[in-house]
């Protein structure tokens, strides 16, 4: 290939940073500046990334305003960003009409595959349907839901009682709150009278971390065995918000964890440790948000050009060994192939694996392929419910 | 926003609502929902309609169009909304929603029909008994009594059973 001066490519990013997700925000910019650091210091690339980085702080209409700043006067055709799906509802109508690329970090509910949007984060058959057979399989099938009033609650709790029932189990009871409400206490003591076997929790940020703590207290104080609380979104910062005891205990769904033992992860751990403190860990948006970086640079070195066409065309070819593993872009509905897993957390605000998937999962945002009659044989022969209660978790594999 | 502009340009006075709906009342000819905003189904979503209803689709998750489906919408439109589609959607939710109206009369009048039988039934035995005739000769005094009254025969038979048609009177027609 000709060599090209080094010309400088600008990203578009669109994490909020500040405002009620910004710890998330804050984690996906950590991963995606740590893999623009990563192609700038390489001499494998012919270009610079220089990101323009804009903080909406979650408000909709920034992200609105900041998206057409970024593509008509920055003239940017790259655009990293978004976590909660109305901010990429939001943005979608401009990044198609104008024809540019989202790179989208964030794990969400699925039932989306625009041309226009590389979707890095996990499709629902790659976290709650693992999570769901997971649960069926080694825990029971009743299970209480908390959640806030939005769309992943709705969604990933839809998915789930779908899963169970077909099982033959029951959803419990569904609490859900106001979005970015903290008043949990009603649910707790709920949750402390009727004793659920199995605790499935959607809520976010402070609301989460204020359950975790709460409910550790609560079941301190009144005893008795201790229900798992069962998420998609846990994550290694996470647990060190909630607190040392209240923290350890908990399974979560997710294709990456700081615990992963692969070369390639180990790698990324240590040099994400050496730019943002040793104490902090990266959590799964960080990976996501990394993989958006470099898929992104190698699909433009690999085309030669920023067009949004090749570039698409050309990280379709891709195939990157991630810290997660395998990692490719699925050309059918722009969603990645990703390696699920189960783990538990423990103390040092860190996850044991309990299940890792045999191979990377085909996306699947549609759940076209959910097969319910397969799941639900898995659930014969599960422990009663008065057997689960206080029962460890044993591994899978 | 796009769409109360085309609407108006359309001719039609559009007023704004934030979710929940307050009660609308007599003067609404239409409505526009946005499927995206608010909870799950409610209560009031599953109230049979007095008019048309379009559907603003931005998420097509199932959760959200269950919800969507609860207020039983005629027509759609998939966000972004342009003025492309919006006239189209006036024609479709007013042609389905009538379409959907005439059926639910149909319903009802087959439904008081179908409750109406025993009355027919035993008002044909009755005149089988006073009249001594068959029941092919029964029914058609029954018929011919309705039409020359300008009454269903659901009506009628109601009444030869209530005693207000002695058979002379039904004899004679």
């Amino acid at each position: 290939m000709a060599k090209r001066r080094r010309e400088t490519i600008h990203l578009g990013v669109l994490y909020s940073l500040t405002g009620p997700y910004g710890l998330v925000g804050r984690e996906m910019l950590n991963g995606l500046t740590l893999a623009v650091e990563q192609v700038n210091a390489s001499t494998e690339f012919d270009f610079q990334f220089a990101p323009l980085v804009f903080d909406p702080g979650g408000d909709l209409q920034n992200y609105q305003e900041h998206c057409e700043l970024l593509i008509r006067d920055k003239g940017v055709r790259h655009i990293v960003g978004c976590y909660t799906s109305a901010s990429r509802k939001q943005v979608l109508p401009l990044i198609e009409r104008y024809d540019r690329l989202l790179w989208h970090s964030a794990r969400y509910e699925g039932f989306e595959n625009s041309d226009n949007v590389i979707y890095v984060g996990a499709a629902p058959n790659q976290h709650v349907v693992p999570l769901a057979r997971h649960m069926i399989e080694t825990l029971g099938t009743s299970v209480y839901c908390v959640g806030a009033n939005y769309l992943w609650t709705w969604e990933t709790n839809r998915v789930l009682q779908e899963i169970v029932s077909a099982a033959g189990g029951e959803i419990i009871a569904k609490r859900l709150v106001a979005l970015w409400d903290t008043e949990i206490g009603h649910i707790i003591r709920e949750i402390i009278e009727r004793r659920p076997p199995i605790i499935f929790n959607t809520l976010v940020g402070e609301a989460s971390y204020r359950f975790y703590r709460d409910l550790h207290r609560a079941l301190s104080r009144s005893g008795g065995p201790r229900p798992p609380i069962l998420s998609c979104s846990l994550c290694e910062p996470e647990l060190r918000l909630i607190g040392p005891r209240a923290s350890v205990g908990h399974v979560t769904s997710s294709v990456y964890f700081s615990s992963i033992d692969t070369p390639e992860n180990r790698s990324f751990v240590r040099r994400y440790r050496e730019m943002f403190g040793s104490s902090n860990l990266p959590s799964v948006d960080a990976e996501a948000s990394y993989l958006c970086g470099l898929l992104l640079a190698r699909a433009i070195r690999r085309a030669g050009s920023t067009d949004v066409q090749s570039v698409r065309t050309a990280v379709w070819r891709d195939e990157l060994q991630a810290p997660q593993g395998l990692v490719k872009v699925d050309p059918e509905n722009n969603h990645c192939y990703l390696t699920p897993r189960l783990a538990r957390s423990r103390a040092g605000f860190s996850f044991e694996i309990l299940d890792t998937a045999p191979a990377p999962v085909k996306p699947d945002p549609y759940l076209t392929w959910l097969e319910l009659d397969d799941l639900a044989r898995g659930a014969r022969g599960r422990p009663g419910r008065e057997a689960l209660a206080g029962a460890n978790l044993r591994v899978v594999k | 926003m796009v769409l109360k502009n085309q609407l108006e340009f359309l001719g039609l006075r559009v007023t704004v609502h934030d979710q929940p709906l307050p009660p609308l009342g007599e003067s609404v000819d239409i409505l526009f929902f946005d499927a995206d905003g608010g909870q799950t189904e409610s209560e009031e979503a599953h109230r049979e309609v007095d008019f048309p209803v379009v559907a603003l689709i931005g998420s097509e998750t199932p959760s959200r169009l269950q919800a969507m489906l609860a207020r039983q919408p005629s027509a759609y439109l998939m966000k972004p909304i342009r003025s492309t589609g919006i006239y189209a959607s006036l024609a479709i939710a007013t042609h389905q929603f009538s379409t959907l109206q005439a059926m639910r009369r149909k319903l009802a009048s087959a439904e008081e029909r179908l409750r109406s039988r025993r009355l027919l039934l035993a008002a044909t035995l009755q005149i089988m008994k006073q009249a001594q005739v068959d029941e092919a000769e029964a029914f058609r005094i029954l018929r011919r009594t309705a039409m020359f009254h300008r009454q269903t025969i659901e009506g009628v038979s109601a009444q030869i059973l209530a005693g207000e048609f002695p058979l002379p009177r039904l004899l004679v027609g």
